[in-house]
């Protein structure tokens, strides 16, 4: 019916063409090694200026490949001709030639290349002088952030360092990558803005299982006009990571080991007592038993503070049952006259007779501790034909909460090699296996909280209770007991380029990674009392192949002494391939075989495969040039091509262009009396387009078709609605930036920088009306704008030979976050997803439409109703009713239902009678909209005694508000699992207690007197938190010679050490889900210690 | 230089090649069709036939668009406090825009699929003229089915006939029109399904011609009486001879199952005589019943001394049942049996004479879980007990048109043109089959239209008759307390349209401008 077309083979013709180019380039390289013969041997010593000895200088006969390096000591030999020329070269020295001309014994000076020690930026595809960089690129050096323990991912040691940087840990399963986004993303709200990630040259969408040891620098493109180099993808921002290389010199080994304790205590909340819970269960049972007009019965199985019988018809507890309350003679009369271990007792205040209970808190079930134990190793060398970087870790997490364990293996290793003095090749290796048992999406963090201490938790005999039968609220012990799951990924890469001088001048250099990762995945539930002898199994595998190849040409020259410039041009081609296969099943006759046998019934097997393609083809060119590294110009220009856009739309073209100005540079700045202590200052001013297609399916494109079934017969319908003429999302940003340096040696450096940025053409699902019979079309909806200001001060406080203190600090304002431009649709400011209130210039008119996305206005506002207050006795009560009806209710019975003495009484803003989502008004906003970050290292040097570091990184967040009534400080509920929150002490009992309603531990469900945004339930979420401290002792250099080691070094370390905050849930960072545990363990706070050993 | 020379030759390749592989980025998607792909061979437009099709049933198994708009809003239900019971704004008649506002984007979703299918069949070339019709004829019944619908619940609606094909013009949204003019377009779409659907019923889980003409009985039923108390005797006439050709159109697969009321219901809805269409359940593949999951009985609620008293149920099966109206209790206890008989779930065999004589309909639709006869849960569609999984799967076929119910429906439109003693005899059918006497009672016109809408009450609990019915016999404010208490008398005025109808949710008028909100809100 359908003719596919057939791939022969598999990577098809791009894989082989740039296969081919590269084996060529190889073949041709070997050949031009040649040999010459030899007639005399020379010796010698390569020293610096100040006499010491320089091991892994390169000597090599000048036009030839010949060559040797020097030993430990600097000293070399090699044979030579009389007419030959040797070459020193050392990076960091100036290159040095000496004729041989009669000479058995050459002793060389390598003198300081001034030039080289200038700080380098990596730019995307190449570096570049520091001094001559024109937009906005932050490099992070990542050696002082490896002792931060990371929680298993490398981007957590990033947070509150980097001006422009939010990245926010909101998960604490090991190995969870943090939400990162750079200048407020492009996406309103918090989340799927990542940046785009470039790992040693290739393209990643996320970290990976990267250990943070072995990283070496992250290199940050900020704006667009950095990023446009990267085109389609980097929208957000662009990340480059560089890990380990081997330098030229001695062979190094650094051993690391650590030992992590990670706790989420600050998530406990104080709870009330047992015996008050039990107190307020009871007396709330009733109040809900009444307000729904039920008559109060005791002994509702589910029903967490019912009385459960206790007789000899049902001797102990009823199996399954949630509730552990019997009535106390009950137990004494059936249970053997005396009350068993374990429970407690207290009086009813319901009936007065005596209860026994047995009491759990959940809280220390499910909030537990972890550890975690890291080991490092890497060798590294290299002389001046070959370096060398090999590092492997293990690393084993036993994390916080249930379900959370994480082992991972990492082993990275590249090789460089000098093929000719002309041509240069590398491979490296990248293979992780990381073994998760992690996130089975039960609620158990945000149970934790709220679950009834008077649910039980082990049965008389000790053995977990499988609790809540079919409720989801299972015992995760039990859970575990009866679980076999198994979860293994895997991600290996392997790379290879070639880098060849032509000319003076002009580089190529194809690469090529090909990378594999794998999902590996097994459960099976056995035989148990909640899901009975079903026996469901699962068992997934995807398989995901990515590769891609790329061929650059560069080529720099200095022309005139003063003209510098820098050309590249380049080009790249993915593609991906990924294979899914999945089945499930149940009814296994037995718990010993975990897997999917053929033997099982048939009929209750799913199984399915699934297999995409991805593709995208671009082209890049850049020139850059400057005047004496006075005047700076940069521009670049992408081309890329994606599979997911229909033929007409298929390109986009991604400008980049700025230009600098290096004041200090002019002649009359040294004139300048201010010039003493300015030292430097450099204005900037930069332009860009970057794009984004990841929110994109090519199901949007191209339109989609779904499969059903009825009855054992297959369908298929419209799934997807076509829109052929999706384009690019555009990221537009115009920067401009001052950065200046005060002082001798630039000791106070500070910049400031303004961006003004317009996400176009964004990609969206637009709403459509109703009578479509479609949800919403995905279409370029219009323009979201975003200005900000970013604030960089750097200082070394103290700079004396013994102390230092260095300090930076950054700001960051989100000056605007507006909608400028959406479709045409008929309302007000075209607002999408926008809600009605009372309008609050004429609250009898007619209502206003907010929310959403409008013209002109900023997103992400928040609305809630307005609280006046706890009605105090029955005049206001009756007073209120006359005016008012609530008609907000999680259920409609009680709608309308009339306010007692300690309800809320709920503002009518409109003063239509009705209490309703019209009576809400403007409260604040969703997300921050003010950033500030500090790090502090201070290092000592006593000498004799070693060196002593502290560090430490402070954060803060303000301008976002969030609401605590979901979180176990409010939440009640007096049928199901959820208990009284602590707030319930505060309620109001009687005229003039103004606290809490009185009903707030018993309505959730019955009045819902109390769950909506309003003030005593939201608060700011401003803080500042205390993100990072570490200590860290270096022993002497002559001590640890003694023992046999280069290097000694021992840390101690925290991170995420706590908050000050007037946020009432656990952590105020949350800030798009707050106080609201989910199924995932929350962000812990971690000690690290460890050993830092180099040999 | 030769070696130069030879690299440059290879850069030149290189580059071309790079550069010449644009065809690359059109990779073929094998996880979905794509429009591209679709709509091209004969076998396209069965399929997307068979696809509204099971999206129509997954439809009517959602909680809102089934028992929960029509039983429970009326006495049969009991509306609960809280959990899996009736509790919406939509059963309790206390919607608002913003509360229980009604959204129909799932029944327009619908209609774009009947619509798309009507332009793009044309497209293709068919050499079995009959497997186009039967295509054809899917899409016009779901079409009239779902308009029907629309025009009961909320009036007015837009009348999209034409599929959306991507993002509408501001200009061309769409306004509601006439109820008039919906319900004209629905009676020449089920016509048009009558007409291209072959005579029999293939498989009673999928539309049929008799399916279509019981449809079509209940459409000219709602014009001839649900909106003026004379009823429109052209209309009643059609009704009655379509329910008339229903068993023949079937080739003998409908009839009347004259002994053993409870053997009328099977898992299995094509083990059922009297089953005209019936959505499909089974728990093993799925669909799972969703809404009787809700309303059928769970032991969990029922006292501990009470449990093992009915055989359908299993310890501790979790979420709470939803309780049948007490009002039922009246009109279920109103007759007793001529004979005695044994009542199944008594344990004690001792239990007095009310138990023996109930109606066989009432023991055998539900259990009385408290033994005073004040909460009766119903277990009509016991499903199957699957103790391996220690559970029980409400997966019974359930009726969407079924024999009695059309008997019923005809005796409705006998009375209204005053045949009663043809509607006696119709009740005479289902009573002598509940164990009952004759009736003898009063046949003015009020005494037996009361005593028809009870007789449907007791004979299809749960089969979704009653809301419709009452509405057509103007009887809702006399038999449903609270939606007097929530929405206002039940007249015969003009205005009962404003309580009958829905609102429209507000996020739905919001998104089109052109929409005005339903009347009385």
């Amino acid at each position: 019916m359908r003719n596919y077309k057939k791939d022969k083979f598999l990577f098809g013709r791009m894989f082989s063409g740039s296969l081919g180019i590269f084996l060529s380039m190889l073949c041709l390289v070997l050949f031009q090694t040649t040999g010459f013969a030899q007639t005399k041997t020379v010796n010698g010593t390569v020293t610096t200026d100040s006499g010491e000895s320089l091991p892994g200088v390169s000597i090599v006969i000048k036009g030839t490949t010949q060559g040797t390096t020097t030993n430990m000591d600097g000293e070399f030999q090699i044979g030579v001709n009389e007419n030959n020329v040797l070459v020193f070269s050392f990076i960091g020295f100036e290159l040095q030639e000496v004729p041989v001309a009669g000479q058995t014994t050459i002793n060389v000076v390598l003198q300081q290349d001034i030039e080289s020690i200038e700080e380098v930026v990596v730019t995307g595809y190449s570096t570049q002088s520091k001094v001559t960089v024109t937009t906005s690129i932050v490099t992070v050096d990542a050696e002082p952030l490896q002792n931060i323990p990371a929680g298993g991912n490398a981007a957590n040691a990033l947070i509150g360092k980097v001006s422009g940087v939010s990245v926010i840990q909101s998960d604490g399963r090991s190995g969870s990558a943090p939400a990162i986004q750079i200048r407020g993303g492009t996406t309103p709200g918090f989340g799927g803005d990542s940046p785009l990630y470039i790992v040693d040259g290739f393209v990643q969408d996320d970290l990976g299982s990267i250990d943070m040891n072995d990283v070496e620098e992250f290199t940050i493109l900020k704006d667009a006009a950095s990023a446009a180099i990267y085109g389609a993808e980097a929208a957000n921002g662009v990340i480059i990571v560089k890990t380990r290389r081997g330098k030229k010199g001695k062979f190094n080994v650094q051993f690391k080991y650590s030992k992590e304790f990670q706790n989420i205590d600050r998530h406990k909340q104080e709870t009330l007592t047992f015996e008050e819970e039990l107190y307020y269960a009871r007396m709330s049972y009733l109040n809900y038993e009444r307000s729904i007009g039920y008559q109060f019965v005791d002994g509702r199985a589910h029903w967490w503070s019912a009385v459960q019988k206790f007789s000899p018809e049902q001797p102990g507890y009823i199996e399954n049952a949630a509730s552990t309350v019997y009535w106390l003679d009950d137990v004494l009369q059936y249970g053997g006259g005396s009350l068993p271990d374990g429970y407690y007792q207290t009086t009813d205040p319901v009936t007065g007779r005596q209860l026994a209970y047995i009491a759990t808190d959940w809280q220390d079930k499910t909030l537990t501790s972890g550890d975690a134990d890291s080991y490092f190793l890497n060798l590294s060398g290299g002389t001046d034909k070959a370096t060398y970087s090999i590092s492997g870790s293990y690393l084993d997490v036993n994390g916080v909460g249930v379900f959370n364990d994480y082992l991972r293996y990492y082993l990275n290793g590249n090789a460089e090699f000098q093929l000719s003095d002309k041509v240069k090749s590398g491979i490296s290796f990248n293979y992780g296996i990381e073994d998760e048992n992690g996130g089975e999406g039960n609620s158990w963090y945000e149970r934790s909280g709220r679950q009834a201490s008077t649910v039980r938790y082990y049965n008389d005999d000790g053995t977990p209770a499988p609790n809540f039968k079919n409720s989801g609220k299972y015992n995760p012990e039990y859970y575990e007991d009866n679980l076999l799951r198994e979860r293994i990924n895997t991600d290996m890469k392997l790379r290879a380029f070639m880098e060849w001088e032509i000319i003076d001048g002009l580089k190529f250099k194809p690469s090529v990674q090909l990378r594999q990762e794998s999902a590996n995945y097994l459960s099976f539930i056995y035989e148990n009392l909640i899901q009975g002898s079903k026996r469901s199994q699962s068992g997934w595998m995807t398989n995901e192949l990515n590769t891609q190849f790329e061929a650059l040409l560069t080529y720099d020259k200095t022309f005139n002494d003063f003209h510098n410039l820098s050309l590249l041009g380049g080009t790249s081609f993915r593609n991906g391939y990924a294979y899914v296969m999945s089945s499930s099943t149940f009814g296994a006759s037995t718990d010993l075989i975990p897997t999917i046998i053929s033997s099982l019934p048939a009929e209750n097997s799913t199984t399915y495969t699934t297999y995409g393609k991805t593709a995208i083809q671009s082209w890049f060119g850049r020139l850059r040039y400057d005047y004496d590294k006075r005047y700076l110009f940069n521009a670049s220009l992408r081309y890329d091509g994606h599979y997911k856009f229909t033929e007409d739309n298929k390109f986009g073209f991604f400008p980049g262009v700025s230009a600098g100005w290096n004041i200090d540079k002019e002649g009359f700045w040294s004139g300048m009396d201010m010039s003493s202590w300015f030292k430097k200052a450099k204005l900037t001013a930069s332009y860009g387009e970057a794009g984004k297609s990841k929110n994109l399916s090519i199901n949007d494109t191209n339109g989609a078709y779904s499969t059903n079934t009825y009855a054992g017969v297959g369908g298929i319908y419209q799934s997807t609605l076509q829109n052929t003429s999706l384009v690019w999302e555009t990221t537009r940003e115009m920067g401009t930036k001052l950065e200046m340096g005060f002082l001798e040696d630039n000791r106070l450096n500070a910049s400031i920088e303004y961006y003004d940025k317009a996400s176009v053409n964004r990609l969206y699902s637009e709403p459509l009306p109703s009578f479509t019979g479609f949800s919403g079309i995905r279409t370029n909806i219009g323009t979201f704008a975003s200005k900000g200001l970013e604030i960089v001060i750097d200082a070394k406080i103290v700079n004396t030979d013994k102390l230092s203190w260095n300090a930076s600090a950054f700001y960051n304002d989100f000056l605007s976050q507006k909608t400028t431009k959406l479709p045409e649709n008929g309302t007000e400011s075209n607002r999408i997803s926008g809600y009605f209130v009372t309008n609050p210039d004429d609250p009898t008119g007619d209502p206003i439409l907010v929310g959403g996305y409008a013209e002109g206005e900023r997103w992400g506002a928040v609305y809630g109703y307005v609280n006046e207050g706890v009605i105090q006795n029955w005049d206001e009560a009756d007073a209120y009713n006359a005016t008012h009806y609530d008609e907000i209710s999680a259920s409609s019975a009680n709608k309308r239902q009339i306010k007692k003495p300690g309800d809320y009484a709920w503002a009518d803003l409109n003063g239509d009678g009705l209490v309703n989502s019209y009576d809400r008004e403007f409260k604040g906003w969703a997300t921050p909209d003010k950033r500030f970050g500090t790090t502090n290292r201070f290092h000592y040097k006593s000498g004799s005694f070693g060196d002593f570091m502290f560090s430490f990184t402070l954060e803060a967040m303000t301008g976002a508000i969030s609401d605590d009534w979901h979180g176990m400080r409010m939440i009640a509920q007096a049928q199901g699992a959820d208990r009284p929150g602590l707030t319930v002490r505060e309620s109001w009992l009687e005229e003039g207690d103004n606290n809490f309603s009185m009903y707030a531990w018993a309505n959730r469900h019955a009045a819902w007197n109390y769950e909506r945004n309003s003030e005593p339930f939201m608060q700011s979420t401003d803080y500042l938190a205390l993100r990072n401290i570490e200590f860290k002792y270096t022993l002497p250099k002559a001590w640890a010679n003694k023992i046999g080691l280069a290097d000694f070094s021992a840390f101690a370390s925290a991170t995420n050490v706590g908050y000050l905050t007037n946020y009432k849930g656990p952590d105020p960072s949350q800030t798009d889900a707050a106080d609201k545990l989910r199924t995932v363990p929350p962000a812990p706070l971690i000690m690290n210690f460890g050993i830092d050993v180099k040999f | 230089m030769k070696k130069i020379l030879n690299i440059f030759k290879l850069l030149v390749l290189s580059t071309i090649l790079l550069v010449g592989c644009v065809d690359h980025l059109d990779v073929d998607t094998y996880n979905n069709i794509t429009g591209a792909s679709f709509w091209k061979v004969p076998g396209d437009a069965v399929a997307y036939a068979n696809g509204i099709q099971a999206r129509l049933m997954s439809t009517l198994d959602g909680n809102d668009n089934y028992v929960g708009i029509t039983d429970a809003r009326t006495d049969a239900f009991r509306p609960g406090g809280l959990g899996p019971r009736f509790t919406g704004h939509i059963q309790l008649h206390t919607q608002t825009t913003t509360l229980g506002g009604g959204n129909w984007s799932g029944y327009y979703n619908l209609l774009h699929h009947c619509n798309l299918l009507f332009v793009k069949i044309e497209e293709i070339e068919f050499d079995d003229a009959a497997e186009k019709d039967a295509a054809l004829a899917v899409a016009y019944f779901t079409r009239a089915f779902i308009y029907f619908d629309l025009v009961r619940i909320y009036g007015d609606v837009p009348l999209v006939l034409e599929p959306t094909l991507g993002k509408p013009e501001l200009e061309n949204y769409y306004a509601r029109t006439s109820k008039d003019e919906v319900l004209a377009q629905v009676k020449a779409d089920v016509d048009k399904a009558i007409s291209l659907f072959p005579s029999g019923i293939a498989d009673k889980n999928f539309i049929s011609k008799p399916a279509a003409l019981a449809l079509k009985a209940e459409v000219y039923m709602w014009t001839a009486r649900a909106y003026s108390t004379s009823a429109v005797v052209a209309d009643l006439d059609v009704a009655i001879a379509s329910i008339d050709a229903i068993p023949g159109a079937s080739g003998g697969s409908v009839s009347f199952v004259t002994s053993d009321w409870k053997s009328i219901f099977k898992r299995q809805a094509n083990d059922c005589p009297e089953y005209i269409w019936a959505n499909y359940f089974d728990y093993l593949v799925g669909p799972k019943n969703n809404l009787h999951d809700a309303i059928t009985l769970r032991i969990d609620n029922v006292p501990i001394e009470m449990q093992g008293t009915f055989p359908i149920a299993v310890t501790d099966e979790g979420l709470n049942r939803i309780e049948i109206g007490s009002n039922m209790n009246t009109i279920f206890r109103k007759y007793e049996t001529i004979e005695a008989h044994d009542n199944p779930f008594d344990k004690t065999d001792d239990a007095g004479p009310f138990y023996d004589k109930r109606d066989l309909r009432y023991i055998n639709s539900m259990v009385d879980t408290n033994g005073d006869g004040s909460t009766n849960v119903c277990i009509k569609f016991p499903g199957i007990l699957v103790t391996t999984d220690n559970r029980r799967y409400w997966d019974n076929d359930l009726p969407i048109y079924r024999w009695t119910g059309m008997l019923l429906l005809k005796a409705e439109a006998l009375l209204a043109k005053g045949q009663t003693s043809a509607v006696v005899d119709i009740l005479n059918m289902t009573r002598t089959r509940a164990g009952l006497a004759n009736y003898s009672g009063a046949t003015d016109f009020n005494t037996l239209e009361n005593e028809l809408l009870d007789e449907v009450a007791r004979e299809m609990l749960a089969e979704n008759q009653r809301w419709w019915g009452l509405i057509r016999a103007h009887k809702v404010g006399q038999n449903v307390p609270r939606f007097m208490a929530n929405r206002g008398d039940d007249s015969t005025d003009a205005n009962i349209w404003n309580f009958y109808y829905w609102p429209i949710a507000e996020s739905v008028k919001i998104k089109n401008d052109k929409l005005v909100q339903s009347p009385g809100y």
